[in-house]
C-alpha cells in the first residue's frame, strides 16, 4: 500500500483508512509506464546498444523494460538502426500487429532522417515516413543512457494519457488508428 | 601445380588467356575474353580442381559520377566536378575469385564487357551453384544479364526500383520512401 501511495497521484485516503480511491487514469498510467514492453526487434548497429541496455551492467529491466518475442505482447517498438527500403514493409507490418497503445521510438541518426545515408538509393529516410514516431533519439549510435532517457521521456508522454479524452499520449494516437502508407 | 603452371597449360586451349597487368591483391591474375569464361570455369573446375567460386563482382570503368539526375548537396559546379581520369573506360570489368580446396590455390579471373545496356555474359550456376545470388546481385547493381541463369531477378534493392544503382551514370528517381 506504501507504494502505491507514493506512486499515485490524486489518491484520497477515506477517513479510517482501508480504502483508497484513486481515478482510473492515475492507476492505468501507473502501471503502462511501470511496465513498457519492447519488442526484440534491431536493424543495424544501433541494436548493439540496445542489447547492452538490456543487459546487466545497464539493467533496463529496472525501469519495467523487458524484450518481448512478439509484437503480440509489445508495447513498444525501438527503430534500433538503418530502415532499408526493403525493410519497409517487414516493419509496417511489424506494427500493425502491435496492440493499441503503441508506441515508436526512432533510435539513432539513420531512423530519425537516414542519417550518413540521407542520398542513398536504398535507405529510407526516416522511419516517420512509414510509421507514426513518439521519441526521437539521436545518436550514432547512442549511448544505452541516451536509451533509457528516450524511454523515461516517452514515460513523461504516457502519463498524459487519459481515459475520457481518448487513449493516446498525442493528439494524433488519440484520434484513433493511424492512416499509414 | 603452381598458378603459373597452370597457367601456361590453359593458355594452350585458351589462346586469349593472358596475365593481367595489375594483379587484384596478391592473388595470380587472369584475363580472360567474355566469350571463354563459362569454358575456362568448366576445364579449372573439371582438370585443375578449383570448386568454390568465392566472389562474382563488377566494376563500371566509365567517369566519375555523373551529377546529372542524382541528388548531390552541396551541388557540385561544373568547374568544380572531377576531370575524367586516364583509367576510364567504356566497359564493365567482371572479377571472379575461385580457390581450391584441394590444392588451396586462389586465383581471380578477369573479363571484360562493352558497357551498354543488356550487356551479357554466360552464368556460371551449372558450374558453382554459389554463383547464384552473386550473379543476382551482379544483376541488381550493373544491369549485367547472365544468361542461363535460372532465376535472375533483383535481390537486394527494393520493388519499383528504376536503373541500376551502381552504375556510373545511375539516375535515382526518389520515391515515397526519399
Amino acid at each position: 500500500m506504501g507504494i502505491v501511495l507514493d506512486n499515485l497521484s490524486k489518491i484520497e485516503n477515506l477517513p479510517g483508512g482501508g480504502i483508497a480511491l484513486a481515478t482510473s487514469d492515475s492507476l492505468i498510467n501507473w502501471a503502462r509506464t511501470s511496465s513498457v514492453w519492447p519488442l526484440t526487434f534491431g536493424l543495424a548497429c544501433c541494436a548493439i546498444e540496445m542489447m547492452a541496455a538490456y543487459a546487466s551492467r545497464f539493467d533496463f529491466e529496472r525501469m519495467g523494460v523487458f524484450p518481448r518475442p512478439t509484437p503480440r505482447q509489445a508495447d513498444v517498438m525501438f527503430v534500433a538502426g538503418t530502415v532499408a527500403k526493403k525493410m519497409a514493409d517487414p516493419i509496417i507490418r511489424i506494427y500493425k500487429q502491435m496492440p493499441e497503445p503503441k508506441f515508436v521510438i526512432a533510435m539513432g541518426g539513420c531512423a530519425n532522417c537516414g542519417g550518413p545515408f540521407y542520398d542513398s538509393y536504398s535507405v529510407v529516410k526516416g522511419v516517420d515516413k512509414i510509421i507514426p514516431v513518439d521519441v526521437y533519439l539521436p545518436g550514432c549510435p547512442p549511448r544505452p543512457e541516451a536509451l533509457m532517457y528516450a524511454v523515461i521521456k516517452l514515460q513523461e508522454k504516457m502519463k498524459k494519457m487519459t481515459v475520457k479524452g481518448g487513449h493516446g499520449a498525442t493528439p494524433l494516437q488519440a484520434a484513433g488508428s493511424r492512416k499509414l502508407v | 601445380m603452381t598458378a603459373e603452371e597452370i597457367l601456361t597449360k590453359m593458355q594452350a586451349s585458351f589462346p586469349g588467356l593472358v596475365k593481367a597487368e595489375v594483379p587484384v591483391k596478391e592473388y595470380p591474375t587472369w584475363t580472360v575474353p567474355a566469350e571463354s569464361v563459362h569454358a575456362v570455369f568448366e576445364r579449372l573446375r573439371s582438370k585443375f580442381a578449383f570448386d568454390y567460386l568465392d566472389v562474382v563482382t563488377a566494376i563500371d570503368w566509365s567517369g566519375p559520377v555523373d551529377p546529372k539526375g542524382y541528388q548531390q548537396t552541396p551541388a557540385v559546379p561544373p568547374a568544380a566536378r572531377p576531370a575524367v581520369p586516364a583509367t576510364a573506360k567504356d566497359i564493365f570489368e567482371l572479377v571472379y575469385i575461385v580457390t581450391s580446396l584441394s590444392t588451396g590455390l586462389r586465383l581471380c579471373v578477369r573479363c571484360e564487357l562493352p558497357r551498354k545496356e543488356g550487356a551479357s555474359i554466360p552464368s556460371l550456376y551449372n558450374l558453382y551453384h554459389a554463383a547464384d545470388w552473386q550473379e543476382r546481385e551482379v544483376y541488381d547493381m550493373f544491369g549485367i544479364h547472365f544468361e542461363g541463369h535460372p532465376n535472375l531477378k533483383r535481390i537486394l534493392t527494393q520493388e519499383g526500383i528504376q536503373g541500376w544503382p551502381l552504375r556510373k551514370d545511375y539516375a535515382h528517381v526518389p520515391d515515397k520512401f526519399d
